[in-house]
């Protein structure tokens, strides 16, 4: 079973987006900003991290920077989503090495399907 | 002439016989002329005509004049024969002169003919009247002749043996033999052995024929060695029995002989012809007294042809008195010296009254010590002495020039090899020398690695009679036993047969002049690399040397200009007056900088910069100039075509119809236009000169000075207004511009000023400007108005896009998963989900509710409804709604109030004391709880709502009312920025007022006050 850790601050999102993937039989666990996400993998090594940009405390940008830092969790495919989604944070996104990005509002077929072309890689 | 004087003409070619007849009618001869060509023509003339004068061509088609000469001579015809000859052969002339002619006439100077003629004539009648003076001579002698033959003859009679029987006693007298002597041998004995044969061979013609007398010639010895020469008879007597024997007579003609042979060699010696035809030959019996001329007594000197006698005083009488005393002594010393020969050169009075330089050569004939005989010829030499003179004067005068500047002059007598020296051989070189030297002084001071090619050189030009002049540099030992370098000057002066007798030249040291020609050679080798064209003249301009610069620039090689001036590159565009303040200051020898216009080869003009340095030897003498000319042509046109728009502005400047005034670097007017005169009155000769500021009002001073300083640093000024009072008395506002005035160097001069009267303008523009005030004022309330909605449109849609975006997204992922999902959800699963849904929608309600209760606000649309409200109860019970919504705070509640009701709008409260709340839960996510505290005075209630979050940064508390203004330190804390905006909306609906104190992370703190009867 792939292993899959979500980091979103908004409740009603984190909820409905890790019983989603639930349902496609991936073993998902969430978190609410940047610093839980990185305490969270002290203990648990997921196939693939899936990030909203903005959060309070520590937003996606950052918790993309201190992933590279440690070798282990750098080799982690990370999928951004973002509601501010112009063509610079994209690029941004990818360049901090986002493996995808997607826009909110986020459709549930694209979402699965790039979920699954990612860990199937 | 009376008598009819008969020609007989020996000539073929009639039209020259026609030529001679002209010429003889013209000379006023009376003449009748017999026109011969022929051999027995001429015989026939003579004997039957019987001319008086014979004139004979040479050249006959079957006959020539020395055959005519020949049948005179054996017809004994004594008239005067003359050779009118085409020839100019020296050698058939002498040859015809020689066989007895007495005068030759060249056909093209027939001229002379008549009085060749007449001379001849004059000549033949002395001829006549001597033969018959000797006639007479002679017969008077023959009286005498047996006496003086008896003293002066030998006379012997010798046997048929040639034995001695008896002889004269003058034979010892003149042979030095006694009789005692002469027995011993026969007469041979004594006799020349060249001799001896001859004699022989008269004797034994005289022994075959008795009674006939022999003549014969011959050397006899005299007792004392020397040979006499004898002339005598031979005669045979034998037969004559009286006599038995041969009688011989002799006499000694030696000093004849001699004088014969002198005559024989001074003939061979000088060419006779000319002798015979030009000069004067006499002979002078010195004993006697008496002298015998040729015809050029006559023809040179115009004397008639006579003997003369008393020569001592005749002499006196022609020769030059300045010359007789020296001419006498000569003589004498000749005599004494017993001299066979004498030359001398005097002066001679011809009958014209003239005197004609002679150069007169004589032999001398002596009768043991006493002279008896001079025989001499006298050449007109005034022509030649002339041109010596001529030429002596000029050497003199080139000596003293010459020796003056320096150089050492010398005069080379090339007949005898010496040399006279100027004065500047010792000056110049340090030797001294005093009259004639040898030559060989001057070729052992020449180098020797220069003697031959200079003595090759001048024998070569001696030899060439072509040449005359010639010049030589060499190097020239002084007396210090140093080299000089010369440069010698010669002329060589030819007799007039074109052979060299004399040189005359000038020596000049020219060591320093080639040691700077030698530096200039260095400097050339730098100048003919340098693109200027320099030209190196020597002191009188004359060009050396040019680089290949001039070539460039001029287009003449060095070859075509040197030893010339430069004067050839002026042209007709030159200007005079430049050539000529040039030409004063060269002859200053001073520096000379001038601009010109000069001529290529090609004729191209062009602008020449042109400097001329004069150089100096050590000496301070001037030695050389050196010219360098540089190409401005473009340079020129360049400042032609700037002064001509320099003339155009100006114009444009003075005209313009506007003030425009200059100003120099110190501040003083340079420029004052019309337009400047009228408005200010004053006129230009007023303000020139004088300084700008003068003319302003002192308060203004200061100021205008850091303008104009600041000008006259580069800065251009624009639009500077300026107050002015004119001479009238006039205010004025100028407005100026001042623009730098720069020299080519980029230097600033000064200003210039270009203005504007303002005065109207000004006094239009303050009404004008209070009404734009105004005006600008109301545009910039409605600008600031309209900035405002666009800045809150543009916020809006920012703020509304992301707010949206999260409750939509929810709503999206939570339909998605329903509709996926849907059969494997259980009821209360699939309502769960369903109420999720809700709740977004409800909270984009709220959103919306919020923009349209701002919208509306904004448009002044919303109107309060004012009813009592149970103000204590209301506020608790939206606290209890706000804090059950939130799951991560409480809210504390103090109430302390005296009343329970106030007058407002219901919703209006909701809207203040929820947003209140919310924020205040928001913006301190490490919290949880939250502050409320109601309180009251006799009119207004107070609600305060306090966190302990991140509060609010300083410089947002003025803006945070704002619609969609956020603070800077919301990080991503969801917002709109439209809570405090709709609070502070309420709050000024219910006339009550909102103030907030905050401090970063410590908190912010909301104070609302209403009044209690809002109405």
């Amino acid at each position: 079973m792939k292993k899959i850790l979500l980091v979103e601050d908004t409740a009603e999102v984190l909820e409905i987006l890790s019983d989603l993937l639930r349902m496609e039989g991936y073993h998902i666990q969430g978190s609410i900003n940047g610093i839980d996400a990185l305490n969270r993998l002290a203990s648990f090594f997921p196939d693939l991290i899936i990030t909203d940009l903005r959060m309070p405390i520590m937003d996606g940008f950052a918790l993309l920077e201190e992933l590279k830092k440690t070798k282990a969790l750098a080799m982690i495919p990370v999928l951004v989503f973002s509601a501010n989604a112009t063509p610079e944070i994209e690029e941004k996104s990818l360049k901090l090495g986002a493996a995808g990005f997607l826009k909110k509002p986020i459709n549930t077929d694209i979402l699965i399907e790039t979920v699954k072309t990612i860990l199937e890689v | 002439m009376e008598k009819l004087l008969k020609i007989l003409l020996l000539e073929d070619s009639e039209s020259d016989a026609g030529l001679i007849q002209r010429e003889l009618k013209k000379g006023n001869l009376n003449f009748t002329a017999k026109l011969v060509d022929t051999k027995e023509e001429f015989e026939n003339a003579i004997k039957n005509f019987n001319p008086d004068v014979i004139l004979a061509d040479h050249s006959l088609p079957s006959f020539n004049s020395l055959g005519a000469l020949e049948i005179v001579r054996e017809l004994k015809i004594t008239v005067p024969f003359i050779l009118v000859t085409s020839t100019t052969s020296e050698e058939i002339t002498a040859s015809v002169m020689k066989a007895g002619a007495w005068d030759y006439i060249l056909k093209d100077r027939m001229s002379r003919l008549p009085m060749a003629i007449e001379s001849a004539m004059e000549k033949w009648k002395l001829e006549k009247e001597k033969e018959k003076y000797l006639e007479q001579l002679t017969r008077n002698e023959r009286k005498f002749r047996g006496i003086i033959e008896n003293s002066y003859d030998i006379v012997s009679l010798l046997t048929k043996n040639s034995e001695s029987l008896y002889r004269s006693p003058s034979s010892e007298r003149i042979t030095g033999w006694t009789d005692e002597d002469q027995k011993h041998g026969s007469a041979f004995e004594m006799t020349h052995p060249e001799d001896i044969e001859t004699l022989k061979k008269v004797v034994k013609k005289t022994y075959e024929n008795p009674g006939i007398s022999f003549p014969v010639s011959f050397r006899t010895r005299h007792k004392n060695g020397n040979y006499l020469w004898i002339e005598g008879v031979i005669t045979n007597m034998l037969h004559d029995e009286a006599i038995n024997g041969i009688i011989t007579n002799y006499r000694d003609v030696t000093e004849r002989k001699k004088l014969n042979d002198l005559l024989k060699e001074y003939n061979d010696r000088h060419e006779i012809v000319s002798k015979a035809t030009n000069d004067a030959i006499w002979d002078w019996n010195i004993e006697e007294d008496h002298e015998v001329w040729n015809h050029g007594m006559e023809s040179l000197f115009g004397y008639p042809i006579r003997e003369m006698h008393d020569i001592k005083n005749w002499q006196k009488s022609k020769i030059y008195p300045g010359d007789y005393e020296r001419i006498q002594q000569e003589i004498e010393t000749a005599f004494t010296e017993k001299a066979e020969n004498w030359t001398s050169r005097y002066k001679f009075l011809c009958s014209s009254g003239n005197y004609k330089h002679v150069l007169d050569r004589a032999y001398i004939l002596y009768n043991g010590d006493k002279p008896l005989r001079m025989i001499g010829a006298m050449q007109d030499i005034t022509e030649q002495v002339i041109s010596e003179q001529m030429v002596l004067s000029l050497i003199e005068r080139y000596e003293i020039v010459l020796d003056t500047i320096g150089n050492a002059v010398w005069d080379w007598d090339l007949t005898d090899d010496t040399t006279v020296w100027g004065k500047g051989l010792s000056r110049l070189f340090g030797y001294q020398v005093e009259g004639n030297v040898t030559n060989t002084f001057w070729n052992e001071k020449i180098h020797e690695d220069d003697l031959n090619r200079i003595l090759e050189f001048i024998n070569e030009v001696i030899n060439d009679p072509k040449k005359n002049r010639w010049e030589v540099e060499y190097r020239f030992r002084k007396s210090d036993g140093n080299y000089a370098f010369v440069h010698d000057m010669g002329t060589v002066i030819r007799d007039k047969n074109g052979k060299a007798v004399r040189m005359v030249g000038s020596m000049q040291d020219i060591t320093e002049r080639i040691r700077s020609i030698e530096e200039i050679k260095k400097l050339s080798l730098v100048a003919s690399k340098i693109s200027n064209a320099v030209i190196i003249a020597d002191q009188n301009g004359l060009i050396e040397w040019v680089n290949e610069g001039f070539t460039r620039l001029c287009g003449f090689q060095l070859t075509e200009v040197q030893g010339k001036t430069a004067s050839f590159l002026q042209g007709p565009e030159t200007d005079r007056a430049i050539i000529k303040r040039m030409s004063e200051r060269i002859k200053q020898h001073k520096f000379v900088s001038e601009e010109i216009v000069n001529y290529s080869k090609n004729g191209n003009k062009y602008w020449s910069k042109l400097d001329i340095t004069p150089i100096f030897n050590e000496h301070n003498e001037l030695t050389n100039f050196i010219s360098v000319q540089t190409d401005i042509t473009e340079l020129k046109q360049f400042e032609q075509s700037i002064t001509s728009i320099a003339r155009e502005l100006s114009g444009l400047i003075e005209y313009a119809n506007v003030p425009i005034f200059g100003i120099d670097r110190n501040g003083y007017i340079n420029e004052w236009n019309k337009t400047a005169t009228r408005l200010s009155g004053y006129s230009k000769n007023e303000v020139f000169g004088k300084k700008w500021i003068n003319f302003l009002d002192q308060k203004f001073h200061a100021k205008v000075q850091v303008v104009l300083d600041s000008a006259l640093e580069g800065n251009s000024v624009n639009n500077f207004e300026l107050p002015f009072v004119s001479k009238m008395g006039n205010q004025l506002t100028l407005l100026i511009s001042i623009s730098t005035r720069m020299d080519v160097n980029k230097k600033v001069m000064g200003v210039l000023c270009v203005g504007q009267d303002l005065t109207e303008l000004i006094q239009y523009r303050q009404g004008l400007e209070k009404l734009v005030a105004e005006r600008t004022q109301e545009l910039n309330e409605a600008l600031n108005k309209e900035k405002e909605l666009v800045e809150m449109k543009s916020k809006f849609v920012s703020i509304a896009s992301h707010e949206f975006r999260t409750p939509l997204s929810t709503i999206s992922l939570v339909s998605g998963f329903l509709s996926k999902h849907r059969e494997k959800l259980n009821q209360d699963e699939f309502n769960l989900k369903l109420a999720s849904i809700d709740k977004q929608v409800n909270h984009m309600t709220y959103l919306l509710d919020d923009i349209l209760m701002i919208g509306k606000s904004e448009a002044g649309k919303i109107q309060p409804l004012i009813k009592p409200v149970a103000i204590v109860q209301f506020i608790q019970q939206l606290c209890q709604e706000v804090e059950q919504n939130s799951k991560t705070h409480t809210i504390n509640v103090q109430e302390n109030c005296s009343i329970t009701e106030i007058n407002a709008d219901e919703k209006l409260l909701r809207n203040i004391v929820i947003n209140l709340l919310t924020n205040a839960i928001k913006f301190s996510p490490q919290e949880n709880s939250v502050f409320v505290r109601i309180s009251n005075s006799k009119e207004y209630l107070k609600l305060e709502v306090e966190d302990h979050g991140i509060g609010i940064v300083k410089e947002d508390i003025g803006t945070v009312f704002t619609s969609f203004n956020r603070g800077s330190n919301v990080g991503t804390i969801q917002g709109t920025g439209l809570g405090l905006s709709i609070v502070k909306k309420a709050v000024e609906l219910l006339h009550g007022d909102v103030t907030l104190t905050s401090e970063v992370n410590r908190g912010t703190s909301f104070t609302i006050t209403l009044p209690l009867h809002s109405t």
